[in-house]
């Protein structure tokens, strides 16, 4: 104790000094760290709020623990200290299980601290002080409030942000960091004015908590960004695009272009003249289209001359993979109108066309314009992909249905792609088609009701990844837990669940970070029935 | 209606057994029992008139939608049964919970099998084939159509050709006469000339004798060079005529080819539409769908054996048969439809090509019949006679007169047969120059009327062996 004061000595009050908070249903007991007092001897050990205590000198937590208050962080800690014959700074070693996040599962540490009696301060002139060095709890330094009492309001609000932040419970982090940073001007003040243990500890709290609150830092590129720009927007893009393609694609060609109709007669005819020369063929439509034992053609014809096109060989399989990559990561309608420039091929060939026989050229398209929206140069190819007009400044679809074998986590972000390309066929894909649930005593049950993914639920997500939602990151996997080990019943199946939490980053002064509203999903629970894959349990939206 | 008894039956007497300590649990359970397999019977029984609907119309979502019936009454009756029981016991609710997983086991791993999928993948086959019947017909009608009259043309054009021979042959007819009787009055001169000769000799001997043979053998030598010249006038005047005609023949030839030409891209669709066939009917033939079946009838047994109890197993076989005779339907009606497309496609777009399709389309010996007719009017005969034996119709014919000649002379003086031989030698060898010049002549214009009227020349114009070739896809 300093020379300027004294202090008082609560006798039969030895004990870690933290306070924690019963976790005694979940499968592995422990009690979570909820506060570490300035005095007391975990402090600077290492220990961290949300840290759960697993054990307690080697001894673990168990269950029927949630009966004893004497426990570690509880009211009447003390009491089992004194129980146990302990000693004023005995050192104890605290369990804890931590979470590794972003990462996954636990971390298992040991942290050892000091119990210390309670003590409470005089100043040199016999006035009661918050802490050595302190002020008197009822002076107010013109701010609204004594000390005293702000010290043990700054305390909940501490304990509540550094213990309950980020946690499923309905939390806005950009509420609370506006409330945290309220306390911002008398933190610094306590701290200039009143250079001592207590004021120091409630500044770096403070500080952790305005980290905390303002959320992980991420950096997402304008590439990362491209699903969200709004169709009308990138279909007038393409559409421009895709017109002017075209213009010059006719132009470059018109040397070798030939009038498609009226046509050299395929049997009698010079087929010399059209051999090899380019034709520009008039917009088919889907009633152009015929099928010849399974096998697709576009039609055109005119003044008994026609044109018949394999739309199964590579150039237009390359033109219709396009087309649908268009309704992916443009808009998913375009009207199924093609405009063609095809090279006109050597043999003729004869189709039954609406039960007729018709002998016509055959054709291979060259360039392509596609409900006057999207122009796609065939003669361009890289890995058998024929990209339109515009495509380059397009995220590439990255969504597809995750092999049986995909993690949790692969699950999750394979959903996340899904939700940012707009397949909502793909979203209801990876939810569980079962369903367990818990009678009142805790038995499991399992149920087939499906998890839906709700229209509703899919427009808000949608909204929402379109709007203040930047990205979503995979952050915490949790350690899979069986629900059902299959023993349960005659033919029970085993089925695990892991939860997950996910990052919502969204954009503040300049910076992507996470940050949180009561309506978002943060946690989410996935399961799998016998080793399958694994599949959304939780029946929400992000 | 068919029942499926065996799995109600297992789980009502294991419903016996289970001594539980609230007996309204027996009471919800067996009523869910009662309840769930009256609708699985129902859902059951309407799913076997989806797969045996032979119909055109698509039965996949209907079977989806039925099968989701079955799960919906399983929801409301088994997986619910003990809603109503607020703790139950543990031997109740395992029991609930076995006979639900079970069952919804039973629903899942039918609904797997893709039944109402696999239905309508037969039922496409089925009307795809007989859609592709219907193309072929109108293919091969289109193909007849169109090859008739090209046929005709390209018929008509051999035979032009040939009439044309004729007319080419007829013209030159007169010419030939001229040449048969100069070559008559050749020899008729020679003989007058030795009976002349052998009546001299008789009278005349000696110097006087020799100077008379040598004179009438000038007299009569240069005559006959007079008239092998005139000859071989003639003979030159006939190849001219011949040649002359080459543009005309070339314009029948050209018309022809055109023909060709068209017949080619016709008949091209024929290999053309018979790989399409092979392709077809490798995926969609009775063969094919025959397979798709077996695959299903393995499938549909295997789930009958999966299932975890013998109740399920016996009621899945029994669903099972019945669904798999259903289902044979399609393939009764399928082999019925193929056997229509052999009917009326084998031999043409379909199967061995026919020959009399062949004969039908190509026409390949039309050509060889009037290569042969050609032959038989000997006008390359002729040409090859004069061509190769030029020189020995010239040539011969003369050494044989000089030897008759100088037979004459055996009973003449040595010295008077020495002059007379030295002459005949020395006429012989000048006569011989020109001959042989004029044999090359001929012999050159021979060849190039051979070149344009030859029966090889014909042939190879005229083949249609290759459309035969193209007809078949080779």
């Amino acid at each position: 104790m300093s020379s300027s004061g004294r202090s008082i000595i609560e006798e039969g009050s030895l004990a870690t000094g933290i306070i924690t908070y019963p976790l005694l249903d979940q499968p592995t007991p422990a009690f979570r760290v909820s506060w570490i007092p300035w005095d007391s001897g975990f402090r600077g050990s290492g220990l961290m709020v949300r840290d759960e205590i697993v054990a307690v000198n080697g001894v673990p937590i168990e269950k029927q623990a949630s009966a004893s208050w004497t426990s570690i962080g509880q009211y009447g800690e003390n009491q089992f200290w004194t129980k146990q014959g302990a000693r004023e700074r005995e050192v104890v070693t605290l369990t804890i299980r931590r979470k590794q996040c972003p990462g996954a599962g636990w971390a298992t540490l040991d942290f050892k601290g000091e119990l210390r009696l309670k003590q409470r301060y005089l100043s040199a002139d016999e006035r009661w002080i918050v802490c050595p060095g302190g002020p008197e709890p009822n002076v107010e330094d013109g701010f609204p409030g004594a000390w005293g009492g702000w010290v043990e309001e700054l305390t909940r609000h501490l304990t509540n942000v550094l213990e309950n932040s980020w946690h499923p419970r309905p939390f806005s982090s950009r509420f609370e960091l506006e409330r945290h940073l309220e306390y911002e001007a008398r933190v610094n003040y306590f701290a200039e004015h009143y250079p001592t243990p207590l004021s120091a500890a409630l500044k770096e709290d403070w500080l952790t908590g305005r980290a905390l609150l303002s959320g992980r830092k991420y950096e997402i590129s304008a590439d990362d960004l491209k699903y969200r720009r709004a169709e009308e927007e990138q279909v007038a893009e393409v559409a421009a695009a895709a017109r002017i393609k075209w213009d010059e694609f006719v132009n470059a060609k018109a040397g070798e272009t030939v009038e498609p109709f009226p046509g050299v007669d395929p049997i009698r005819g010079d087929l010399s003249q059209i051999v090899g020369k380019f034709v520009k063929l008039p917009p088919i439509t889907n009633r152009d289209w015929i099928s010849e034992a399974g096998h697709n053609w576009f039609v055109s014809g005119q003044d008994k001359t026609y044109y018949f096109v394999d739309a199964e060989a590579p150039a237009a399989d390359r033109m219709l993979l396009t087309v649908r990559r268009y309704k992916r990561i443009v808009a998913p309608h375009v009207r199924d109108e093609y405009s063609l420039v095809c090279q006109v091929l050597g043999e003729p060939r004869l189709m039954a066309v609406h039960g007729q026989g018709i002998f016509g050229m055959q054709a291979e398209p060259v360039a392509a314009l596609v409900g006057d929206a999207m122009f796609i140069d065939l003669t361009v190819e890289e890995n058998g992909v024929s990209p339109f007009a515009g495509e380059a400044a397009f995220r590439q679809p990255s969504a597809a249905l995750p092999p049986d074998s995909a993690s949790p986590r692969q699950v999750l972000e394979a959903f996340v792609a899904a939700l940012k390309e707009g397949d909502q066929s793909l979203c209801k894909q990876l939810f569980a088609d079962w369903w367990v649930s818990e009678l009142s005593d805790g038995r499991r049950v399992l149920n087939s009701s499906e998890v839906v993914l709700t229209d509703n639920t899919w427009e808000d997500s949608r909204r929402r990844i379109l709007g203040e939602v930047y990205g979503i990151e995979v952050v915490w996997v949790d350690d899979s837990r069986v629900l059902f080990s299959g023993n349960e019943f005659e033919g029970a199946p085993r089925i695990e669940e892991v939860t997950a939490e996910i990052d919502h980053i969204g954009y503040f002064d300049g910076e992507y970070a996470t940050f949180s509203k009561p309506s978002f999903n943060r946690f989410w629970t996935l399961q799998r029935v016998n080793n399958g894959p694994w599949r959304i349990s939780s029946t929400q939206g992000i | 209606m068919a029942s499926y008894e065996k799995r109600k039956k297992e789980l009502q007497d294991a419903l016996k057994l289970l001594e539980t300590d609230l007996p309204t649990e027996d009471t919800f359970l067996d009523k869910a029992i009662e309840e769930y397999f009256k609708a699985r019977d129902e859902v059951l029984t309407d799913l076997l008139e989806l797969a045996g609907d032979l119909s055109d119309n698509p039965r996949a979502s209907d079977w989806a939608n039925k099968l989701n019936r079955g799960k919906e009454v399983l929801k409301n009756t088994l997986e619910t049964a003990l809603r109503y029981v607020t703790v139950p016991s543990a031997g109740g609710l395992a029991f609930q919970q076995m006979a639900f997983n079970y069952e919804n086991t039973f629903w899942k791993s039918l609904e797997a099998l893709d039944i109402g999928t696999r239905r309508d993948a037969l039922m496409i086959m089925r009307k795809d084939l007989r859609a592709y019947h219907d193309d072929l017909k109108v293919k091969w009608e289109k193909i007849t159509s169109e090859n008739r009259p090209l046929l005709e043309e390209s018929r008509k054009a051999i035979k032009e050709l040939v009439d044309y021979v004729d007319k080419s042959i007829g013209q030159t007819a007169p010419i030939f006469k001229q040449l048969q009787v100069f070559a008559g009055d050749f020899n008729m001169d020679f003989k007058e000339l030795l009976k002349i000769v052998k009546d001299k000799a008789r009278e005349l001997a000696g110097k006087t004798f020799g100077e008379f043979v040598i004179q009438a053998m000038r007299a009569y030598l240069n005559r006959q060079q007079g008239k092998a010249k005139q000859a071989v006038s003639i003979l030159q005047r006939i190849l001219d005529e011949m040649s002359a005609l080459k543009d005309e023949y070339e314009q029948h030839i050209n018309y022809y080819r055109d023909r060709v030409i068209s017949e080619v891209r016709v008949l091209t669709a024929v290999p053309q539409s018979r790989r399409v066939t092979d392709e077809f009917l490798k995926k969609g033939g009775v063969d094919p769908a025959k397979e798709k079946y077996m695959e299903l009838t393995r499938l549909v047994e295997r789930w009958g054996t999966d299932l975890p109890t013998n109740g399920l197993k016996d009621d899945a076989k029994e669903f099972g048969k019945a669904v798999t005779d259903k289902l044979f339907g399609h393939i009764v009606e399928m082999e019925k439809s193929f056997k229509d497309f052999v009917d009326q496609h084998k031999g043409r777009l379909f199967g061995e090509l026919a020959r009399e399709v062949e004969v039908e389309m190509v026409d390949d010996r039309y050509a060889e019949d009037f290569a042969s007719a050609l032959a038989g009017r000997g006008l390359e005969t002729k040409l090859r006679e004069w061509n190769s034996d030029g020189r020995r119709l010239l040539e011969l014919d003369l050494e044989d007169t000089f030897r008759a000649f100088e037979d004459t002379l055996e009973d003449q003086p040595e010295e008077l047969q020495k002059e007379v031989r030295a002459y005949v030698g020395a006429f012989k060898n000048e006569l011989n120059r020109d001959m042989e010049e004029w044999v090359k002549k001929i012999q050159s214009s021979s060849d190039e009327v051979l070149a344009i009227y030859g029966i090889d020349k014909f042939r190879t114009n005229f083949e249609r062996r290759k459309l035969l070739d193209v007809l078949r896809g080779n």
